[in-house]
């Protein structure tokens, strides 16, 4: 080619600038955008890959329901399998003080050595004491601590610290990332509130738990392989198929040292019942014993009783009798003095011998002195005695009276004889008396010391019965006591082969130990789903622009290529031109975007999943592929569009092309056969359809790039709208329940009744109800089958307090019936609508009865009678709890009640279930915003250089109207006119185009466990329609004083 | 006064260093219901005083008084009034929106003018009554010269400009679009200024004014016009 030529198309880039580069731009924005979109998820995924494998997160994560020991980690080394293998422990603690009082924390040994789960330090440094410790870098629901913060751990329930930690009290020295956690939720518990806020890496020699709680594997066959690809995935099932068979044996293993130690203490424990029993029966033996003892003692005290009553008798006889004795001795003692007086009596009178003879009166008188007395009366013998004494008087004694006398004083002798024997009697009788007196008094003595003494025995024997009582209530208590312990030993035992029967090994890959990972290559292969749509229309229209620019420019280049023709250039040389121009404008115009749209796109789209996954950085290559693809194309496209453009020219010979083209004929439009309507119009209007409908395809052009423009901008809304309903309408329209409690699958009767006992304690549950819910497959005749929670509620007439069952489309409400009633995009899967059948496993078909309305995940549902009836492998059992609460805003409340149930596993809130798709929605907003960006530069350039296009074409025209006296505004509206009424055109066609955009978008973009939104508010048409109408005002504006500059003069030039 | 004046009139063009004046000291001088003439070579200066008169480009220097009121004096709005109410323009390549029918053309110019005639009436005095709606594709060179006559028409101008009428056109053709314009002149009372590089045609014109390196060299008046069917060229 020739080099003046090749001058001629560089000098025709500098006279052309505006057009290179509108060229230029719209190449670099379709590129930028289409290599920026599509280069975000992999790039996103490579980074995630790269940071994985650099912080060497586990592929395979073993726990146990029985720990984990050495022999245990010795059988996975010996698998041959790994390259880094770690095990440790993980435990679920609360916090004690400070600012994180009370929240949970899930804490992780830490081994500075360990290659495996390291941590990505964000702040800080790594432990270098014991006490020093790594903090979750960010926390889920709570502050999160700073370095340098002291944090003292606690268990938080009845579980003893010392059972985990040897010490409690640490130092936070850095904060970091793990790899453990890909996103920023932290998971749940069943300690506390059932929250896990934040972990802590503490360092290993810190846990005194006697087996691992954890066994982190690092595959050497994982090495440096993408973890987000096939090849991966079959790496670890392979080897998750070996280690599950390793856990067969290593369970056994287990289980044993687990039994054995079990029993040991088990049997120790029987032994001390036995001990215990034995002892139980000695004291009842010695109760029992002591027990009659008492009632020995007691007949005792009545035999004793009755002696001392006898004797008391015996002592009231005897005091009797004593009393007697003592009347007869003072009889004794009377009589005695009687007689010494009578006898003294008796002497007196003897004295008295001198006396004058007495006659028989004195003695009567003697007679009757001595007969005074009462123990003492005059004997015949005294009498005659005395008479004979007295009678003769002493005188005429004739030894009558001394003899008389004589033998009165013998008989008064006879009577002191008569009295000392007496008194001798006396004396012996007072010694008798005084004798049994004391007697009496002693016994009396001793009656009085046995009352005592029974009185003694009665309190003692009290005392013994109560004694007696006590130590049988007490007997009582230790039988409780040891029925308590036998039953503790029984159900010690049980659980322990409950505990050893359920033993597994759990061994989990990335996807299963955490959720996130697979939602991050979920998440990356819907930026992808996007980028597939969005990029190809923002192609479809730079191609559009390059075209009708290249187009313009051959036009315009009439003449120069039939002078070039006329010289003898061939027509390859002349193509040439253009191409070169078209590339010239094309690979600079694709690199430009290539490197922009590498550098910012992927990292927009990085920042807003930023705010859900804790991937620390992007790695953003520059994509070979992609930038060879989209210059390719853009070479293609231009240069095509400039060999398209040139194709009439080309073939025409140079006379024709040296002639000015003749203008376009003007025609009839088809309006101005409805003369009805035409007549009416006013003149300008009429002038304005009739240069619209001039250049059709123009028209056209700026027809699709508007309506392109539009279609995207309202794709984007309604994609925004589309996403962000899914969480009011799941949450709040189908799913009523506040809360949600997911009981243990070992629930029994006893167990129901105790979480709803807790739910009706918590005073703050309104209703509540048992559903099932199990993940099964669902067939369809042809055996398509799909993946699905089925539901199958306690009492289905009752449901809809809690999830409201209705269809899409006409809000009618649906009720369980004898069929099953299925989510809408699941039966769209299974390709069955109402009335068509479906199977559970290898059960009886079920009738389809309806499609609800169902946006996240696929759930089907069914009434107890018809689970039961459909023969799905496992059996009916309510594993779920749905819960309306009195006021929803105290979940911690509500799930620090449930939680503590043994029974519940967690409780999780509608309310959080949708805060979690809002994340979603809000990385999403993002990305529409960005592609609300791009669709607006697109409709700028699209709009502006189609008017330039439009304004070049017609300078003569518009010229020619100035010098007619047409002020600026009116050639401004003369102009505008068309371009209003193209733009409304285009806008109303980009509506209708953008309803199936981003229906095909959604389609696309679609996740399987969501449905979006079908329809698209009106506020989005609103927003789409305004947007590019504001666009279509801002290019306005700026040819308005492109129009002002036409030259008047121009009109009178000759048509070139 | 006459109807239209030029006092010593300045036209310059900066061309980098050089200034060129493209009229230098322009005077001259038309009558109402005269048909002048401007008459030079190409080059001379004539469109530049055209587009003076026209409304269309100011003037650097001097006077340019038309009905009593000083175009060079006019703001930008009051030119294109001035343009719009005054003016009838008449191009060498007639410049009819090819997408408008004849009559939509002449509609054109009458739909901004306020005192402007019917566009049918005015297409049946130049002769194009039974073509009224046809597109200019469908109309001969001279017939496409009558719309474009008859669009300056319709306005009713005080002044009818036209640049190089015959210009495009076969000389047949030429004469009767001459024929149109003394016509109308002569019937109206129409002041009508031609320019043109014809010397030929001068002898129909009341007036010829000669313009030659930029400057009016001579203005020749004829007591008696010719028709234009006499003039041969």
């Amino acid at each position: 080619m020739n080099r003046k030529l090749y001058l001629n198309t560089l000098r025709s880039v500098g006279n052309t600038k505006s057009r290179f580069f509108a060229i230029l731009a719209i190449i670099a924005i379709g590129s930028g955008f289409f290599a920026g979109v599509k280069s975000a998820g992999p790039d996103m995924k490579l980074s995630s890959a790269q940071y994985l494998e650099e912080q060497g997160l586990a592929d395979i994560h073993i726990i146990s329901t029985l720990g984990l020991d050495d022999e245990d980690l010795a059988a996975v080394e010996n698998c041959n399998i790994s390259d880094e293998l770690y095990a440790g422990y993980s435990f679920d603690l609360m916090v004690k003080g400070g600012e994180l009082n009370q929240k949970i924390v899930k804490v992780y040994s830490y081994d500075p050595d360990s290659k495996i789960n390291i941590p990505y330090l964000v702040e800080g440094r790594l432990p270098q004491a014991a006490d020093e410790i790594i903090a979750d870098e960010r926390f889920f629901s709570a502050e999160t601590p700073d370095i340098g913060d002291k944090i003292v751990l606690e268990t938080g329930d009845d579980r003893e610290m010392s059972d985990y930690l040897s010490n409690t009290e640490f130092t936070i020295v850095g904060k970091a990332k793990s790899p453990i956690y890909i996103a920023y939720e932290r998971g749940s518990t069943t300690v506390g509130n059932g929250v896990i806020n934040g972990w802590f890496l503490i360092p290993e020699e810190n846990f005194c738990s006697e087996v691992y709680t954890d066994i982190y594997v690092s595959l050497f066959r994982a090495k440096g392989v993408d973890p987000y690809t096939d090849e991966y995935e079959d790496i670890v099932d392979r080897n998750i198929k070996v280690l599950e068979n390793l856990a067969e044996t290593q369970i056994e293993h287990r289980k044993s040292v687990i039994l054995d130690e079990a029993y040991e203490e088990i049997n120790d424990a029987k032994d001390e019942l036995a001990d215990g029993e034995k002892e139980l029966a000695d004291a009842e033996q010695e109760l029992r014993d002591a027990e009659q003892e008492i009632a020995d003692g007691e007949a005792e005290i009545a035999d004793n009783v009755k002696k001392l009553e006898d004797a008391e008798k015996e002592i009231a006889d005897g005091q009797a009798e004593l009393d007697d004795g003592e009347s007869e001795y003072n009889d004794g003692l009377a009589a005695l003095d009687e007689l010494r007086a009578r006898s003294g009596r008796l002497g007196t009178v003897i004295a008295d011998y001198s006396v004058n003879a007495g006659d028989a009166d004195r003695v009567s008188a003697v007679i009757d002195s001595l007969n005074e007395g009462e123990y003492f009366t005059v004997d015949e013998t005294l009498e005659q005695l005395l008479t004979a004494y007295i009678m003769m008087p002493a005188a005429y004694d004739d030894g009558t009276k001394t003899m008389a006398g004589q033998g009165i004083g013998q008989y008064a002798a006879g009577l002191t004889a008569q009295a000392d024997e007496l008194e001798t009697t006396l004396a012996n009788s007072r010694i008798q008396l005084d004798d049994a007196q004391k007697e009496l008094d002693d016994a009396r003595a001793e009656v009085a010391d046995g009352w005592a003494e029974i009185e003694d025995a009665r309190k003692e024997i009290e005392d013994a019965k109560k004694e007696v009582e006590d130590g049988w209530a007490e007997v009582e208590d230790g039988k409780k006591e040891l029925e308590d312990a036998r039953q503790e030993i029984a159900d010690a035992e049980q659980e322990i082969h409950d505990a050893v029967d359920d033993a597994e090994w759990y061994v989990f890959n990335r996807d299963d130990y955490n959720p996130y990972y697979s939602h991050y290559a979920e998440d990356c292969e819907r930026v992808d789903a996007i980028a597939a749509v969005f990029p190809i229309f923002f192609i479809m229209v730079a191609a559009l622009v390059c075209c009708t620019t290249m187009t313009r420019m051959v036009e315009e280049q009439r003449t120069q290529i039939g002078t070039l023709k006329a010289l003898g250039y061939s027509r390859f040389t002349i193509i040439s031109q253009y191409i070169i121009y078209a590339l010239a404008a094309s690979i600079p115009g694709g690199f430009l975007g290539l490197l922009i749209g590498f550098a910012t796109l992927p990292r927009v789209i990085f920042v807003c999943y930023q705010s859900m996954y804790s991937q620390p950085y992007l790695v953003v290559p520059f994509r070979w592929s992609y930038a060879v693809g989209c210059i390719t194309a853009a070479c293609l496209c231009t240069g095509l569009s400039a060999l398209y453009a040139s194709r009439q020219e080309l073939v025409s010979c140079p006379a024709q092309l040296m002639r000015p083209k003749p203008p376009k004929d003007g025609k009839r439009i088809l309006l101005e056969r409805i003369t009805f309507i035409w007549n009416r119009l006013k003149f300008t209007t009429k002038v304005t359809y009739r240069n619209l409908f001039r250049y059709k395809s123009r028209l056209l052009m700026t027809i699709i790039g508007i309506a392109g423009c539009t279609a995207l901008l309202l794709t984007g809304f309604g994609l925004r709208e589309s996403i962000s309903a899914i969480v009011d309408l799941q949450y709040g329209n189908i799913f009523k329940y506040d809360a949600l409690a997911a009981l243990d699958d070992t629930i029994d009767e006893d167990g129901y009744a105790a979480v709803m006992e807790d739910c009706d304690s918590s005073g703050n549950v309104t209703e509540k109800m048992l559903v099932m819910q199990i993940n099964t497959d669902i067939y369809n005749v042809e055996g398509d089958t799909f993946e699905t929670y089925l539901m199958v509620p306690e009492d289905p007439s009752e449901l809809g307090r809690f999830i409201d069952l209705h269809t899409r489309q006409e809000g009618e409400k649906l009720e369980l019936g004898s069929g099953v009633i299925l989510g809408e995009k699941l039966a769209r899967f299974l390709d069955v609508t109402a009335g068509d059948s479906v199977y559970f496993g290898k059960g009886n078909p079920v009738r389809v009865d309806a499609v609800c309305e169902n946006y996240t995940f696929n759930y089907a549902y069914m009434s107890p009678e018809v689970y039961k009836k459909a023969g799905a492998k496992d059996a009916l059992k309510n594993n779920i709890l749905l819960l309306n609460m009195n006021d929803p805003s105290l979940e911690d409340e509500l799930s620090e009640i449930l939680v503590k149930n043994e029974n519940v596993l967690a409780v999780s809130y509608s309310a959080a279930g949708g805060d979690k798709f809002r994340d979603l929605v809000s990385s999403l907003s993002m990305i529409v915003l960005a592609i609300i960006v791009s669709a607006g530069a697109l409709a700028f350039v699209v709009l502006f250089n189609l008017s330039n296009i439009n304004i070049n074409e017609r300078v003569r025209e518009l010229a020619t109207i100035k010098v007619l006296g047409f002020f600026d505004g009116e050639v401004a509206a003369y102009i505008y006119r068309e371009n209003i009424l193209s733009t409304f055109m285009g806008t109303a066609a980009g509506l209708i185009l953008g309803i199936f955009l981003e229906k095909f978008v959604i389609k696309t973009a679609e996740v399987d466990a969501v449905m979006f939104a079908v329809g698209i508010p009106v506020f989005c048409f609103l927003a789409a329609a305004a947007m590019t109408l504001f666009f279509a005002f801002v290019v306005n504006l700026t040819l308005y004083f492109r129009l002002k500059k036409i030259d008047m003069a121009t009109s009178l030039k000759a048509i070139e | 006064m006459s109807f239209v004046e030029f006092k010593n009139v300045y036209k310059r063009y900066k061309m980098g260093e050089i200034t060129i004046a493209a009229s230098d000291s322009v005077s001259f001088e038309i009558e109402k219901g005269e048909f002048a003439v401007i008459v030079g070579a190409s080059g001379a200066g004539k469109t530049t005083v055209l587009n003076m008169l026209g409304g269309m480009d100011t003037c650097d220097e001097g006077e340019i008084i038309v009905d009593g009121r000083n175009v060079a004096s006019f703001s930008t709005k009051e030119m294109t009034r001035y343009r719009r109410q005054d003016i009838g323009f008449v191009f060498q390549f007639y410049n009819l929106v090819q997408n408008l029918t004849a009559k939509e053309n002449v509609e054109l110019a009458t739909e901004i003018c306020s005192d402007a005639m019917d566009a049918e009436e005015v297409l049946k005095q130049v002769g194009l009554g039974d073509r009224i709606n046809n597109f200019p594709a469908q109309l001969s060179g001279g017939e496409q010269q009558r719309v474009s006559i008859a669009r300056a028409l319709a306005k009713s101008p005080k002044l009818l400009l036209c640049d190089e009428p015959t210009g495009a056109l076969d000389y047949n053709t030429g004469k009767t679009i001459l024929k149109l314009l003394q016509d109308t002149c002569r019937e109206k009372g129409m002041t009508v200024v031609v320019i043109t590089h014809n010397q030929a045609i001068t002898p129909m014109a009341d007036r010829v004014i000669k313009i030659k390196n930029s400057k009016v060299s001579r203005v020749t008046l004829n007591e008696n016009p010719v028709p234009v069917e006499t003039i041969e060229w």
